[in-house]
């Protein structure tokens, strides 16, 4: 007797679809699964036993073989129990499995479905193989929900299953409940003092998905503006959210009382992160810091004092908006495309800007620490803007205060240059200004002659590389966006290129 | 009833049935110091060890479950020595087969 159930195995976030094949045949009883299953699925072979005799189901006392075709892909997780037990169960009471339906799910041993990891990505894959259909635990219900197309019906479980596929009692459709898109209520840029030309400059970074980099001494409000960035960004699309939901469902941080992420992740990994767990690794790969912002941001306080080795391993993953990592001859890749906002002292001791206190570092500490920020990495980051100490008449004036610029202004700001770039890059495979290629600046960025002068003078005087200089194009590409010009004009790439003039280096070298 | 009994009237009915099918018993219950065979059978050139499980109910699973890889072990070099044995009196093997004969002799109480 043979029989094929359809379900599917993860690989970091890419899904395959799997045929689960199982083969009764007369003999002395065993029990094997073939087709490179990790010990996670051997294991079923015990799971299997009590929780299909708990379930009031009669275990098939013969030669039992499980086959996980394609055999030649490894595969894990514990999600094979379900498949395995319905190929198993099935045939016995003389029903036909599904052929347009996907089982996923834990057993326990009295025979309850357990909440899986990453159900949301395999349930994504298996729409995409046209399986539209799929059984999973109950636990899973409301993240694979936000998937309108497919119809999730969620089970408790073996025995409900086992009455679905027989026709006794059909399993009902889960339609999740709504999506509310909420922001803390208590982060606000109105309470950040002073600092105007810093939050119109993140307005510029969150608009055109620019990265940013803070320098400024201590206390003048990095870390407090950074974590206030969440308020003003645009809320994510139905894809984004699938994408980031998709790398949290496979790091198992979905909880019951958190089903899927609707928010722009924000993450702030500490600084002693080894590279590993910023970028992901593991035997078994798993996503590190940098995938777990997907579509959000990720936040390096005190920048100057990461290890420069995982900052630098940050790069490439950076540019290319993914993390690949090889494990056995396999690349497991995750998604990791991330608006980086750094924050630095201009020092180790941080106060080498404020003329009210005394820079305590010796050279060599100075030279180190400009090394880290003038890096490569920090090149890479579009923005840099530099923060002086608030002005003592904004500490006195309370009015001042109060007018100073709000979330809620920011983000209409913002939303505007966002809807221009998605009606602009409509068809093309940007997504914002951010992420437009040499091909997309030539294109999307053209400048007239006045605006080539002033780029090439830049570049004389202020040192900046041939990468510098077209990030640079895309900051000014980004102004117009928020000033609702078609054109670049003079005055946005001036705007544009003093952001990169805010360089801790050469300070440091001239004091 | 105790177990040895019962073995005893399972491996003397697993004969019987083994005779019927063109079996020609070669020995029962043989013994070596690797192991023993409960029924060592042929027919034509088919020579199989027999391992004969006797159970009242099926309350602990099939009988064969019970035919472990220690057991197994036991049965083929039980089967390699009885071979030699064979040889050495001019006996040439066909095909070699290990068998395990159930045997589930349950009585059902007020069946009906």
């Amino acid at each position: 007797m043979l029989t094929k159930t359809i379900a599917a195995t993860l690989e970091g976030v890419e899904g395959t679809l799997v045929t689960v094949e199982v083969d009764i045949r007369r003999g002395m009883p065993t029990f094997t699964i073939v087709g490179l299953a990790d010990t996670t699925i051997k294991e079923a072979c015990s799971r299997m036993k009590p929780a299909v005799l708990n379930s009031g189901f009669d275990f098939p006392d013969e030669r039992v073989t499980v086959n996980l075709v394609p055999a030649g892909k490894p595969k894990e997780g514990t999600h094979f129990d379900l498949p395995i037990a319905v190929g198993m169960i099935t045939p016995e009471l003389g029903f036909s499995i599904p052929e347009d339906t996907a089982f996923l799910g834990e057993l326990s041993l009295d025979g309850k479905l357990n909440r899986i990891k990453g159900a949301l990505p395999l349930v994504m894959c298996l729409r995409k193989q046209g399986i539209k259909k799929v059984i999973l635990p109950i636990g899973n219900a409301e993240e694979t929900a936000i998937l309108k197309d497919v119809d999730i019906m969620p089970a408790e479980d073996l025995d409900q299953v086992i009455r679905h596929v027989a026709g006794s009692s059909r399993l009902p459709v889960y339609k999740g409940k709504k999506i509310s898109v909420s922001y803390d209520g208590d982060l606000d840029f109105s309470q950040v003092a002073g600092q105007e030309t810093v939050k119109r400059a993140v307005v510029i970074g969150v608009a055109g998905n620019h990265g940013l980099l803070l320098m400024g001494g201590p206390g003048c409000g990095k870390t407090m503006i950074a974590r206030r960035i969440p308020t003003i960004m645009p809320e994510p699309t139905y894809d984004e959210m699938l994408e980031t939901t998709g790398v949290y469902s496979v790091s198992g941080l979905l909880s019951e009382a958190q089903p899927f992420i609707d928010k722009r992740p924000f993450r702030s990994p500490h600084h002693t992160i080894s590279s590993s767990g910023l970028l992901g690794g593991g035997v078994r790969p798993r996503p590190g810091e940098i995938s777990l912002a997907h579509r959000g941001v990720l936040f390096l306080d005190e920048m100057g004092e990461f290890d420069g080795g995982v900052l630098d391993a940050m790069r490439q993953p950076m540019e290319e908006g993914l993390v690949r990592i090889t494990r056995n001859n396999r690349e497991v890749t995750f998604p990791a495309q991330v608006m980086v906002v750094a924050a630095a002292n201009p020092c180790k001791c941080g106060h080498l800007w404020d003329d009210r206190k005394i820079c305590t570092c010796s050279r060599k500490q100075l030279d180190d620490y400009a090394r880290k920020l003038n890096g490569p990495f920090s090149d890479r980051i579009d923005m840099h803007i530099k923060m002086f100490p608030v002005d003592k008449d904004v500490v006195a004036d309370d009015i001042y205060r109060r007018n100073s610029m709000s979330s809620a202004e920011m983000r209409r700001q913002v939303t505007d240059a966002v809807d221009i770039q998605r009606e602009r890059y409509a068809d093309t495979k940007y997504r914002s200004n951010g992420d437009l290629d040499e091909k997309g600046i030539a294109i999307y960025c053209r400048l007239d002659k006045n605006c080539s002068k002033l780029l090439s003078l830049a570049y004389d005087r202020l040192g900046l590389s041939m990468r510098a200089c077209s990030r640079s194009i895309k900051v000014a590409r980004t102004i117009a966006d928020l000033a609702g010009e078609t054109k670049i004009r003079e005055e946005h790439l001036t705007e544009a290129l003093m952001y990169r003039v805010s360089d801790g280096g050469q300070q440091a070298r001239q004091a | 009833m105790d177990n040895i009994k019962l073995g005893r009237i399972g491996e003397e009915t697993a004969a019987e049935i083994l005779r019927s099918k063109g079996f020609q018993i070669l020995q029962k219950n043989y013994k070596c110091s690797m192991g023993e065979v409960d029924i060592i059978a042929a027919k034509g050139s088919l020579i199989s060890f027999i391992e004969v499980k006797t159970r009242q109910s099926r309350a602990y699973g099939r009988p064969c479950e019970s035919v472990g890889k220690d057991k197994q072990k036991h049965i083929k070099n039980a089967a390699v020595c009885y071979l030699k044995e064979m040889e050495k009196k001019g006996y040439v093997p066909g095909r070699v087969s290990f068998d395990v004969m159930e045997i589930t002799a349950e009585h059902i109480t007020a069946a009906f």
